[in-house]
């Protein structure tokens, strides 16, 4: 059959001008730079002035979406994942390629687009509808259930600017939610209302794919709603698709990405020299066997290997970290002294300080170096001298991951089962 | 489902396209329409004596000006009366002009988010002047009432000049709502010409009073042709029609009005990148 979305070699480019700042110009400017323009055309000089350079949003994409499926399309910030949706629900037009959409097209952007605050409910209702691309009728025939579903009865003759921002919200995903096309894109509204609401929304993104067999298309950076609406999901970087496939192993993909993929740190750090008579200068990463290594799993042990250039003022110092997760918190400290009774003489220059096993997450991590007499200021701080990652927090290998973002550090344990009496 | 729907999108939207999504979306523009009338009425207290009372102060000025002051020559008819007729196309020209050139940019979420032909919301700016205009039409019928002046068999043009007015100022509307989103300080511009425009149009006076030899050129502006269209209709005046003015000012209008939806057509395709 027929894909109902059938993208072929899509792109979409923006012409950035370096030299203006914003994307309306005055009148005033465009006539200057006309006048600029003729005058070098008429000197035939080489243009030097504004710079400008082609953007490519989207490029290359190519694109079968099945009728009925539920696709979610993810990336970073400026992957081009809204740029593609807007392209679909024709709100802006490809620079080159072409797609088809077999059925009719709703999207739902933002919610409550043309709500207006001196308007009732009733009012905004319809006229919210009529902005989506719903038939008077169609609204008429759905105006109960979403009222229902925004639960305003009463308040459906007051203008809205009266209304709390809940039922505001409500509102408007509401008039969305019963929008009757084959096709329904959606861009992130879901992230609206309590957890109750948003539940309901959920519910009713499948419901209208499960009755009614709908095509969704749905852009998020919520991993984990993604997960729970879309069966296959488009992984989209710098305009181009990089990975399309079933959800739960591409999002899984995706984070491993994201947390490992552009910026892979090296485990040698070396410093820029600095004008102070001691600082420390180069830091490594090792693993237990002596390779330079910044990788570990839960359990694991890592050593630190420091450097230091000069001499030290004061004998009897010491060297220390911080570690911080990528979200910033400080989640630990180590110091030669006095949590070790290990004093530095005035001529030592290589530190190694072993530690683990590393009670921490799957994620990223930082060591901020310094060197001090105890108490005293430091003679240098190194702010995130080094980061490494824990690629796997799966101790028991049950195949359940944990992650950072949720916790970061993880605790060995054991659990059982007694028979009742036993423990009283 | 529709299996025989299909939507191609191209780089190159056709005019094709712009006309069936327009029919699509016939019920937007009347939704649309009536919420800038309810928002109109909702917002200001004095909703309709707002609607009222600046034409007539604009006319009692005039009138004490160009008819007391100035003496200009009304050929017989009331000079309130005289400015009154007029007032109605200009209130009705200047209204439209400046709502529609502004409504792309206000309402930018719309523009930016939601897909439908946009040359819906300048348009449903009519509406509203609609309204006013028939708000100081009835103020009119009760001024000729007061100066015992009966309408006559031209009342019947009334429907194809105020249709001519209505797409003149849409045309122009057009223009100024394309070319306010690329460059914004047309909305600092727009005020300046309609303020001006005021004064060169002959609101406030008989256009007779300009020079024969200027009439051709003067009548280049449709405004002139429309106004003293509508005061032939409505104000009993025995001054003839100057055919020239009337010509000039349909055929301008037609070539505003499809050069405006040609070029608002062409632009609309990154209205929603650049606004």
């Amino acid at each position: 059959m027929a894909p109902i979305i059938l993208v072929e070699n899509l792109g979409k480019s923006y012409i950035i001008s370096h030299k203006l700042v914003g994307t309306y110009k005055t009148l005033r400017e465009s006539v200057y730079a006309l006048v600029k323009g003729v005058l070098k055309k008429l000197l035939r000089r080489n243009s030097s002035g504004a710079t400008q350079e082609e953007l490519w949003a989207l490029k290359d994409i190519n694109l079968e979406i099945a009728e009925g499926e539920r696709i979610g399309l993810i990336g970073r910030n400026g992957a081009g994942k809204s740029t593609l949706l807007k392209i679909l629900s024709r709100i802006t037009s490809p620079t080159e390629g072409r797609a088809v959409l077999r059925g009719r097209v709703g999207s739902l952007l933002e919610v409550g687009t043309g709500f207006h605050q001196e308007l009732t409910g009733r009012e905004n209702i319809y006229l919210n509808g009529a902005v989506l691309g719903m038939k008077k009728r169609e609204i008429k025939a759905s105006f109960d259930r979403i009222v229902d579903f925004a639960g305003v009865e009463k308040f459906l003759d007051t203008p809205v600017k009266r209304y709390s921002s809940g039922m505001y919200v409500r509102l408007a995903f509401a008039v969305s939610a019963h929008l009757d096309t084959d096709i329904l894109l959606v861009d992130e509204v879901l992230a609206v209302g309590d957890i109750s609401f948003r539940k309901k929304c959920m519910e009713r993104i499948r419901e209208i794919n499960t009755e009614t067999g709908r095509t969704i298309v749905y852009v998020s950076h919520d991993i984990p709603t993604v997960r729970q609406i879309c069966q296959r999901v488009i992984i989209l970087s710098e305009g181009r698709i990089v990975n399309d496939g079933e959800a739960n192993e591409t999002t899984l993909l995706y984070e491993q990405n994201a947390l490992y993929g552009s910026d892979v740190s090296s485990a040698e750090v070396v410093r820029k020299p600095i004008n102070s008579p001691f600082y420390l200068s180069k830091v490594q990463i090792r693993d237990l066997h002596g390779n330079i290594c910044n990788r570990f799993e839960t359990g694991q042990t890592l050593e630190l290997h420091i450097w230091a250039e000069g001499e030290a003022p004061y004998e009897n110092f010491t060297v220390g970290f911080d570690l911080h997760s990528e979200y910033g918190d400080r989640i630990t400290f180590g110091t030669a002294n006095p949590i070790n009774d290990c004093f530095f003489k005035k001529t030592d220059r290589y530190f190694v300080c072993t530690l683990g096993p590393l009670p921490l997450t799957t994620g990223k991590y930082f060591f901020t170096l310094h060197t001090k007499i105890w108490q005293m200021h430091p003679w240098d701080v190194w702010q995130q001298a080094v980061s490494f990652y824990i690629t796997d927090c799966d101790p028991y290998k049950t195949g359940f991951n944990i992650y950072a973002s949720n916790v970061t550090m993880f605790i060995n344990q054991r659990w059982q089962s007694l028979p009742p009496g036993q423990g009283e | 489902m529709k299996k025989s729907f299909q939507i191609t999108i191209e780089p190159e939207r056709g005019a094709a396209h712009f006309f069936r999504e327009l029919y699509d979306y016939r019920e937007l523009l009347v939704f649309l329409s009536i919420k800038d009338v309810l928002v109109r009425y909702k917002q200001t207290v004095f909703g309709v004596a707002w609607a009222v009372m600046r034409p007539v102060l604009t006319m009692a000025i005039f009138t004490f000006i160009f008819g007391k002051l100035a003496k200009m020559p009304s050929h017989g008819t009331p000079y309130p009366v005289l400015v009154f007729t007029a007032m109605l196309p200009w209130q009705f020209f200047s209204n439209t002009v400046a709502e529609s050139s502004n409504s792309l940019i206000l309402n930018e979420n719309m523009v930016s988010k939601v897909f439908f032909p946009k040359i819906i919301i300048p348009t449903s700016a009519v509406m509203v002047s609609l309204l006013d205009f028939f708000i100081s039409f009835a103020l009119l019928v009760g001024m000729l009432f007061y100066y015992n002046i009966w309408f006559n068999v031209r009342i019947v043009f009334l429907p194809l000049f105020l249709l001519l007015l209505t797409m003149l100022s849409l045309g122009i509307g057009y223009w100024l709502s394309a070319l306010n989103v690329k460059y914004r300080d047309f909305r600092y511009v727009i005020p300046f010409v309609l303020q001006i425009g005021l004064y060169v149009t002959p609101v406030g006076f008989s256009s007779t009073v300009v020079p024969d030899k200027w009439k051709l050129v003067y009548s280049l502006n449709p405004m002139v042709g429309i106004i003293e269209g509508f005061r032939w209709v409505l104000s009993g005046s025995s001054a003839e029609l100057y055919a020239m003015e009337i010509y000039l000012a349909i055929s301008i209008t037609l070539l505003i009005l499809f050069t405006g939806v040609w070029f608002f057509n062409k632009n609309e395709s990154t209205f929603a990148d650049i606004i």
